[in-house]
C-alpha cells in the first residue's frame, strides 16, 4: 500500500490573469471601442507540499499571489497549468467532496447569513454539511468555550461587531470538523483581545495534530507564534519555504546588535562581531557566523562599561522587508498592477 | 473570557474519514427555509408588502369598474368580474418574489459586490442547489401570499371562482409551471452579474419586461392584437398571464395544454440555458477581488 498523499500538494500551478488597459480620458465612445488585453502573472511555476498536521504560514506582500494560491488551492480557481491536489483530490473537480475536508476564511468577507441571528447561520450550515445533531451541538459548544460566541450568537449578523462577526466566521469555518483549514488573514481589523481568542483556538487546533492549516497574514507577531513552516511568495514565485528559522540566513541577512556604551568606547576590535558602525556611544555590530548572542555579550561587558546591548533584525518582518528588496527588476515587472491580489 | 487550555479543544478533525462522510447526509432541502426566515426577521416588510397589495388591488378595482360603466360588455373578451379578478391575482403573484426584487442580500449581485459569494463555491452543496432550493422557498413564501389573498378576495366577493374544475387544476398546473420559468428567468437575469458585476441596468429591464409583458400591470388581452400575440410566446407570459387567463377562463380549459406545453418547453429551455451559465459563471468566478 502506498503512501497517503499530502495534505496539499501544488505543483507548478501558473496563473495569468487579463486585464484591460484603459483608454485614456472620457470619450462618448469609450464602452465601443476595443481595449486591448493584457496578461499578468499572479503566480508562476508555483509548488509546494504540506503533510498532515503542519501548520504553515503562507506571507507576501499585498498583490503578491497568496490569495490567488488560496483560490487556486481551495478550488475556487482552475490554474492554467499545474496541478493542485488535497488529500489526492483535485480542489476544482472535486469541489463538492473536499468541501467536507476543508474549512475556509476569506478576510473580511463573511458566510454567514447577514438578515439572521449568527446562531441561525450555524443551524443552515449544519444541514448544508449534514452534520447528525449530536455532533453538531458538541462541536458548537467546544467552539463557544473558546471563542464565546453565546453572547451574542442570539443577534442579527448585520448588528455584530466585526470582532464578534469574525468569531463566528471562524465558527462557522470549523463548524464540519475539516482536517483541513484555510485561512485568509482571519485577524484582520480586530483588537488584541479578539486575536488572542483567535489565536488560542488555531493554536489548540495544531496542537491535536491532525489538523493541517495555511493561514495567511500580515501579522508578524502571529506568524511568530504559530507556524513553524513559512512559505513566502513574491511576485507570484515562491521566494522562501523552510522552518522559520531558516528565514534568517535565507536573506543572506545576519542580525545586528546595537550597542550603547557609557563613554565613545574608540577604535574597537572583537573576536566575536565586526563593527559596522560607531557614532559616539552607539555601535552596531555584525556578529561572526556563528557567534552566539551570549558570546557577544560575554565579550562586551567583560571589556567595556556597557549601558544596553540589543540584539536586532531576528524578527521575520526584517528578513521579509529584505526579502522582498531583493525583488529582481523581471520579476518587478511582471508584478500584477492593480489587478486581482 | 478565559484562555483555556489544549485539552479545553478537544477538537478532532473528522471529515477525514469516510466513516464520518459517511454518516453525514446533506439535509440541503431545509435551505427552502431560508427566504420565509429572512422576511420573518424583517416583519415590517411583510407589513408594507401588505399594504402595498391591498393598495393596489383597491386601485385596479376602482380602475376596472369605472372603465366597463354599469353594463355588462365584455372588453378583449374579458367582463368586468374576469379583469378585476386578472389584475388581483397578477398583483398577488408579483409579490414575495423578494430575490427578483433585489429585497434579499442573498442574491448573486449583491454577493458578487462584496465578495462572499466565495462560499457559495466552497460548500458541499453546489451553488446550483444552493439557488434552486432557496427558490423553491421563495416560490412556497410567494404562493403563501397568493392563496391568503385568493382567499380574502373570494371571501370578499373581489375575486370571481374558477368557472369550472377543469379550470381550477389547468390553473394550478399552469401556475407551478409558470412558476419554474420565473425561477430560471430570474436567476438567469442574477446570474449576469458574474460578468458585469453591477447589474443595476439589467435588472432595471428585466423588472420592466417582467412587469409589463407578464400581464402582471396591464391584462395582456387589452394590448393590441399583435402585443397580444407576441407577448404570448414570451416566457414573461408564462409566468402571470396564462396562468391567470385560465383561472378566470379567458383562456378555455380545453384549450389549455398548447398553453401549458408552451409553459414547459420555456421551462425546460430556461432550465437547460441556467445550467450552463451556472457552469460558466463558477469558471469566471471570483478573478473578482483579491
Amino acid at each position: 500500500m502506498s503512501a497517503p498523499p499530502p495534505a496539499i500538494r501544488v505543483d507548478r500551478v501558473t496563473k495569468t490573469f487579463r486585464s484591460w488597459e484603459s483608454t485614456e480620458g472620457r470619450s462618448w465612445k469609450r464602452p465601443f471601442q476595443r481595449r486591448r488585453a493584457r496578461r499578468t502573472a499572479a503566480l508562476s511555476e508555483v509548488g509546494m507540499t504540506v503533510e498532515t498536521g503542519e501548520f504553515i504560514g503562507l506571507l507576501g506582500q499585498n498583490g503578491a499571489g497568496k490569495s490567488t494560491l488560496i483560490k487556486v488551492m481551495t478550488g475556487l480557481l482552475l490554474p492554467e497549468s499545474g496541478t493542485a491536489r488535497l488529500y489526492g483530490l483535485d480542489p476544482y473537480a472535486d469541489r463538492e467532496r473536499n468541501a467536507h475536508t476543508m474549512g475556509v476564511t476569506f478576510g473580511q468577507r463573511t458566510q454567514l447569513w447577514w438578515d439572521l441571528p449568527a446562531h441561525d447561520s450555524f443551524t443552515i450550515l449544519r444541514d448544508i454539511y449534514g452534520l447528525p445533531e449530536a455532533e453538531f451541538r458538541a462541536t458548537l459548544t467546544e467552539l463557544n468555550d473558546v471563542l464565546a460566541l453565546s453572547s451574542f450568537w442570539d443577534t442579527p449578523v448585520r448588528f455584530l461587531s466585526l470582532g464578534q462577526r469574525v468569531r463566528c466566521d471562524l465558527a462557522a469555518a470549523l463548524l464540519h470538523r475539516p482536517p483541513l483549514l484555510f485561512l485568509d488573514e482571519p485577524t484582520i481589523g480586530l483588537d488584541v483581545l479578539v486575536k488572542d481568542q483567535v489565536r488560542t483556538l488555531l493554536g489548540d487546533l495544531a496542537r491535536t495534530g491532525d489538523h493541517t492549516i495555511v493561514l495567511t497574514t500580515h501579522d508578524m507577531a502571529e506568524v511568530e507564534a504559530l507556524c513553524r513552516r513559512l512559505v513566502v511568495i513574491d511576485a507570484g514565485r515562491v521566494v522562501f519555504d523552510g522552518e522559520r528559522g531558516e528565514l534568517a540566513g535565507a536573506a543572506h541577512h545576519r542580525r545586528t546588535v546595537v550597542v550603547e556604551f557609557e563613554t565613545p568606547p574608540g577604535p574597537l576590535s572583537l573576536r566575536t562581531a565586526e563593527v559596522v558602525s560607531a557614532d559616539g556611544t552607539t555601535v552596531h555590530l555584525r556578529p561572526h557566523p556563528g557567534a552566539e548572542q551570549r558570546q557577544v555579550t560575554d565579550e562586551l561587558l567583560s571589556a567595556h562599561s556597557v549601558r544596553s546591548v540589543v540584539f536586532d533584525g531576528t524578527k521575520v518582518e526584517d528578513v521579509l522587508r529584505t526579502l522582498y528588496a531583493r525583488r529582481p527588476e523581471t520579476a518587478a515587472a511582471a508584478a500584477p498592477t492593480g489587478g486581482p491580489a | 473570557m478565559t484562555a483555556p487550555g489544549p485539552e479545553s479543544l478537544g477538537m478532532q478533525a473528522s471529515a477525514g474519514d469516510r466513516a464520518t462522510a459517511g454518516r453525514r447526509r446533506s439535509r440541503a432541502h431545509r435551505l427552502a427555509a431560508l427566504v420565509p426566515r429572512t422576511e420573518w426577521a424583517y416583519r415590517p416588510r411583510i407589513a408594507a408588502t401588505a399594504f402595498i397589495i391591498v393598495t393596489q388591488v383597491f386601485l385596479y378595482v376602482l380602475l376596472w369598474r369605472a372603465l366597463y360603466g354599469e353594463g355588462d360588455d365584455t372588453v378583449a373578451g374579458m367582463d368586468v368580474t374576469q379583469a378585476v379578478t386578472y389584475s388581483v391575482l397578477a398583483t398577488l403573484m408579483g409579490t414575495g418574489r423578494v430575490i427578483m426584487e433585489g429585497a434579499s442580500q442573498e442574491t448573486a449581485q449583491s454577493k458578487i459586490r462584496d465578495g462572499s459569494v466565495v462560499f457559495w463555491f466552497t460548500r458541499p452543496v453546489s451553488a446550483r442547489r444552493y439557488c434552486a432550493w432557496r427558490g423553491l422557498g421563495e416560490s412556497l413564501y410567494a404562493t403563501t401570499w397568493l392563496l391568503s389573498g385568493l382567499a380574502i378576495g373570494l371571501a370578499t366577493g373581489l375575486v370571481a371562482a374558477p368557472p369550472s374544475a377543469a379550470a381550477a387544476s389547468v390553473a394550478t398546473l399552469s401556475y407551478a409551471l409558470g412558476q419554474g420559468v420565473f425561477y430560471h428567468l430570474a436567476l438567469l437575469v442574477d446570474l449576469t452579474s458574474f460578468w458585469t458585476i453591477t447589474s443595476f441596468g439589467i435588472n432595471r429591464l428585466a423588472a420592466f419586461a417582467q412587469t409589463l409583458l407578464s400581464g402582471a400591470l396591464i391584462p395582456l388581452w387589452f394590448f393590441p392584437s399583435w402585443f397580444t400575440a407576441v407577448s404570448g410566446h414570451l416566457p414573461f407570459s408564462a409566468t402571470v398571464h396564462v396562468p391567470v387567463s385560465l383561472y378566470t377562463g379567458r383562456i378555455a380549459a380545453a384549450d389549455a395544454w398548447p398553453q401549458l406545453l408552451e409553459q414547459a418547453v420555456w421551462c425546460l429551455l430556461l432550465a437547460a440555458v441556467g445550467r450552463l451559465v451556472w457552469r460558466r459563471a463558477a469558471r469566471r468566478l471570483l478573478v473578482l477581488g483579491g
